[in-house]
């Protein structure tokens, strides 16, 4: 490999052996690479917290998403030379009908039965990833940089894909937030986590309510998973790498509000950047799940949960 | 009413806020031992919060609640039902509900709720008896192994009945115990209550005028978090200040 | 007479247990080596799924990280085999202090129930007295799964990374080759461990203890109302069942003759929720009926569909998926659960016709 980047990477390595202490620039390349995969897990993590923080379901196919979103990168944009944004687009119109399909199919009859709800995802993700891996097969598939360009800004490194990743995330998140909070759907939806019931009195399909936000989270995850393939290998297991990741920010993040999502997504990546300078990325995962555990015992519902009434 | 008699729970300017609402104003009373108090007052009078106070669920923002003599102001649920016997009963049937009858008394049953306890217990012939009293004053004798989950709501209610009696507790709260309920289970869960008093200092919580009137002697009015009236049963029928909130509507 | 009226009225799932108990004790008697050497190996993982059942069935509280618990015992008795046998890639010379008690075979056994019960007990320490309730735990159990994972691979200094660790097979503490039984001997070794720990969820379940669970599950916020901790009744649970799963762990790798890091990862872990899962939760008999029924399935289709298709595995997972999805449309009780259920309904008529006639 010769990436610029990977490079740059090796050398810091060889810095370390060398026994010359951290500096300013190493530091500052940590930061900036965590807070670009801040970004990503933020949008990777994106569909999942909207489905659980408003319908109160844990999406465990959620993270197989990503993968189907992936493969879609690849055979739209890779194989089908669609322009990469169409690519994102049409990704996310895939994801939604699909998620729309498993709503109404499957997740529709367990709502309030947590164990039913986990296993029937389950069961929905391993069906995804070995149809996958039947159709697919195991090889590892390679999706090239839409942009390739790498950026140096005073001693640090960035990659430009991964600026764009930082606006896609971004735009997701903005669009979100404006879809919730600005339209009549998005009025809808908020009145249904406060009150099903009542909300069903004033006229309202609370079933199709349901559909188009369990719709939305999968149709973010396929998005997701389109933006990160250039990044990643395109396999079958690809799901799998993020399911410890983007759980355990739902878990520090909580679910009541997508800002208690952004923080957590910089504290654990920014953590797992600067422990893994020193040690490696494995360790600063273990470190940070650890950390995650003490913080959730001393604020079980997440950090930056609104104190409600009583 | 002689002062004489021993006082059980004595709340002393008992007030509570949440996020500027005021559900509790300064509000004092009196509970003697082995009393059956009824508390009534229209919806919002501050009659859940009160229980809330008094069992540790809510934290008063100023005042005291005394219970036996004791202090027992912003100490927890479980300290307060462990160690000074209060016991309640909640709206709405609240059990165990894929246990059977008879296991959800065995959970209630007193004195076998620590961790030691539970690990060396045995079931002892008084146990056994206890129990089996207990099924019979609820009148879920025959109901024994279903569970809880096929009783009808009325058992339900005095499955919790029951439950609550089985801790064994200097007092017992219950709330709205004849909610749902039809007219002659009404009936018969008063003359349960009525059993029970003497043994239990009681103080229930009840919309259903003709339920108080069967079992009350002493009763409490209360309205927006303040405390109304006082005295028996015939005099709050006749206090001007208490039909004009209350009793109009009945 | 009166023992045979008590037996009429045991719970359905109680000659479901003997059946199965009659059926292994019968089965090596009649099955080829291979066969024997297979079901040690589901004998294992029925202690393992009984394990999750006490703390999913009966506490509710549902673990989707139990191989965590199982893995931390089988990689105790690897990394102690590979020590006191010198394998070629060991280039340590000595153990760190904390792992120095499995310098002996005795100690590592110790350690293979200890150090997964101490696990269980810190995670259940900062979970359960910080209320984090439902499916937050879970979530978390499921994260820590994925990161143990990891963390065995990575510290390859210990567990040979991702090739894993042979074991000496078919001993039950000793880490030499003299002391390995046949396979006939030690299928019964293991059966008598899972009579055993049958018997300890039996007693567990029976107790007062089990009945608290059992509350705890069903509404953990009326029980404060009783002076009851639920907090200490999960954590004391959670590390029984998590000493359970590391012996679990130890048989089966001692089974199996090696270890490695899908010993602790998340297939395994969502595997045994779906054996309980099958199976019926909260009666014991569920765990170990749907272990036997899915892992005999998986070895039979295995070795029916190895000389169609090489790619066999990939296949099972897909049937497996379905499976669940069927399972939980159709009997989301589980088989046993379900069966129960119909026993309950008529012995309740039974009893409601009773109480009618005597009000008449």
């Amino acid at each position: 490999m010769s990436h610029p980047v990977f490079k740059r990477q090796l050398d810091l390595r060889y810095q370390k052996k060398g026994g010359i202490p951290m500096n300013g620039a190493l530091i500052g390349q940590l930061l900036v690479s965590g807070a670009c995969s801040a970004f990503v897990l933020l949008l990777t993590s994106l569909g999942l917290v909207i489905i659980m923080g408003y319908m109160k379901v844990v999406n465990l196919a959620h993270t197989e998403m990503l993968m189907a979103g992936a493969f879609m990168c690849y055979y739209l944009y890779s194989v089908l030379h669609i322009p990469f944004v169409i690519t994102l687009i049409l990704a996310y119109v895939i994801s939604f009908l699909f998620g729309m399909l498993i709503e109404r199919t499957v997740i529709c009859h367990f709502y309030g039965k947590m164990a039913e709800t986990l296993l029937a995802t389950y069961a929905i993700s391993i069906i995804m990833k070995q149809l996958a891996l039947i159709l697919f097969g195991k090889s590892y598939k390679q999706v090239a940089y839409p942009v390739s360009a790498v950026l140096h800004i005073g001693p640090v490194y960035i990659e430009s894909y991964k600026l764009i990743l930082c606006l896609i995330s971004i735009l997701a998140l903005v669009g979100t937030l404006v879809f919730i909070n600005k339209t009549t759907m998005g009025r809808k939806i908020r009145s249904t986590t406060q009150n099903r019931t009542m909300t069903n009195c004033l006229g309202i399909d609370t079933r199709k309510v349901d559909t188009i936000t369990f719709s939305h989270g999968m149709g973010l995850a396929g998005l997701a998973g389109a933006a990160i393939a250039p990044l990643s290998t395109v396999t079958y297991s690809l799901g799998e790498s993020w399911l410890t990741n983007t759980f355990m920010n739902v878990v520090l993040g909580g679910v009541s509000s997508l800002f208690g999502t952004v923080a957590s997504s910089f504290i654990i990546q920014e953590s797992i950047a600067v422990i893994s300078g020193f040690s490696n990325s494995i360790m600063g995962q273990i470190i940070v799940l650890l950390v995650v555990i003490v913080i959730i015992r001393i604020k079980p519902e997440g950090l930056f949960t609104p104190k409600g009434r009583r | 009413m002689s002062d004489e008699r021993k006082v059980l729970l004595e709340v002393k300017n008992l007030s509570v806020e949440f996020n500027g609402f005021k559900a509790f104003t300064e509000v004092n009373m009196k509970i003697y031992d082995g009393e059956l108090r009824v508390i009534i007052g229209p919806n919002g009078a501050g009659k859940t919060t009160f229980m809330d106070l008094v069992t540790g669920k809510t934290t008063p923002t100023s005042g005291k609640v005394i219970f036996d003599g004791v202090d027992i102001t912003g100490k927890s649920t479980t300290e307060i039902t462990r160690d000074y016997h209060i016991g309640r009963k909640f709206q709405g049937p609240n059990v165990f509900d894929n246990m059977t009858v008879k296991e959800n008394i065995e959970i209630a049953m007193e004195g076998y709720n620590s961790m030691h306890r539970c690990v060396f217990f045995r079931k002892s012939k008084e146990f056994k008896e206890k129990v089996e009293e207990i099924l019979k004053l609820i009148d879920l004798y025959d109901y024994r192994h279903f569970m809880a989950s096929d009783l009808s709501h009325g058992q339900r209610q005095w499955l919790e009945i029951g439950m609550v009696v089985a801790q064994n507790p200097k007092l017992i709260i219950l709330d709205e115990p004849t909610a749902g309920m039809t007219a002659d289970e009404t009936y018969k869960t008063g003359e349960m209550i009525k059993k029970l008093k003497g043994d239990h200092t009681l103080i229930v919580v009840e919309h259903d005028m003709d339920f108080v009137r069967q079992v009350a002697e002493y009763v409490t009015v209360l309205n927006y978090g303040r405390l109304l009236a006082e005295g028996t049963m015939e005099e709050i029928q006749n206090n001007e200040e208490v039909i004009a909130v209350y009793l109009k509507e009945d | 007479m009166k023992i045979l009226k008590a037996f009429k009225n045991l719970p359905v799932n109680r000659y479901i247990d003997m059946a199965i108990l009659l059926f292994l004790l019968v089965f090596p008697f009649c099955s080829s080596t291979y066969w024997i050497y297979v079901m040690s190996g589901i004998m294992a993982y029925i202690i393992f799924a009984l394990s999750l059942d006490l703390l999913w069935g009966y506490t509710g509280l549902m673990s989707m990280g139990h191989s965590l618990l199982f893995g931390a015992g089988g990689y105790m008795i690897g990394i102690a085999c590979s020590y006191i046998n010198k394998a070629d890639w060991v280039e340590y010379e000595k153990l760190t202090w904390f792992l120095s008690p499995l310098s002996s075979e005795v100690g590592a056994f110790i350690m293979a129930l200890l150090l997964p019960a101490l696990i269980s007990f810190i995670i259940g320490f900062f979970m359960f007295s910080g209320k984090i309730q439902g499916v937050f735990f879970s979530l978390i159990t499921l994260a820590l799964s994925g990161v143990a994972e990891l963390f065995v691979i990575n510290q390859s200094k210990y567990t040979h990374g991702n090739s894993g660790i042979t074991v000496i097979s078919r001993t039950l503490i000793s880490d030499s080759k003299a002391d390995r039984m046949d396979d006939f001997t030690f299928y019964f070794v293991i059966l008598l461990f899972l009579v055993l720990a049958y018997a300890v969820c039996m007693l567990i379940v029976h107790s007062r203890v089990g009945k608290v669970l059992q509350a705890v599950r069903e509404n953990e916020s009326r029980l404060t109302f009783f002076g009851y901790k639920p907090s200490a009744f999960k954590m004391l649970i959670y590390t029984v069942s998590g000493a359970m799963a590391g012996l679990a762990g130890v048989l089966y790798v001692r089974t199996q003759g090696s270890v490695n890091s899908t010993a602790v990862g998340i297939n395994l872990a969502t595997l045994v929720l779906v054996w309980v899962a099958v199976g019926g939760r909260g009666n014991l008999t569920g765990a170990m009926v749907g272990t036997l029924v899915l892992q005999i399935a998986e070895t039979v289709l295995n070795s029916v569909f190895s000389g169609i298709s090489a790619d066999f595995a990939q296949y099972w997972k897909l049937v497996l998926g379905i499976i669940i999805l069927v399972i939980v449309f159709v009997i989301p009780k589980g088989i046993v659960g379900t069966v129960i259920d119909i026993q309950q309904k008529a012995r309740d008529q039974k009893r409601k016709d009773a109480i009618l006639s005597k009000e008449e």
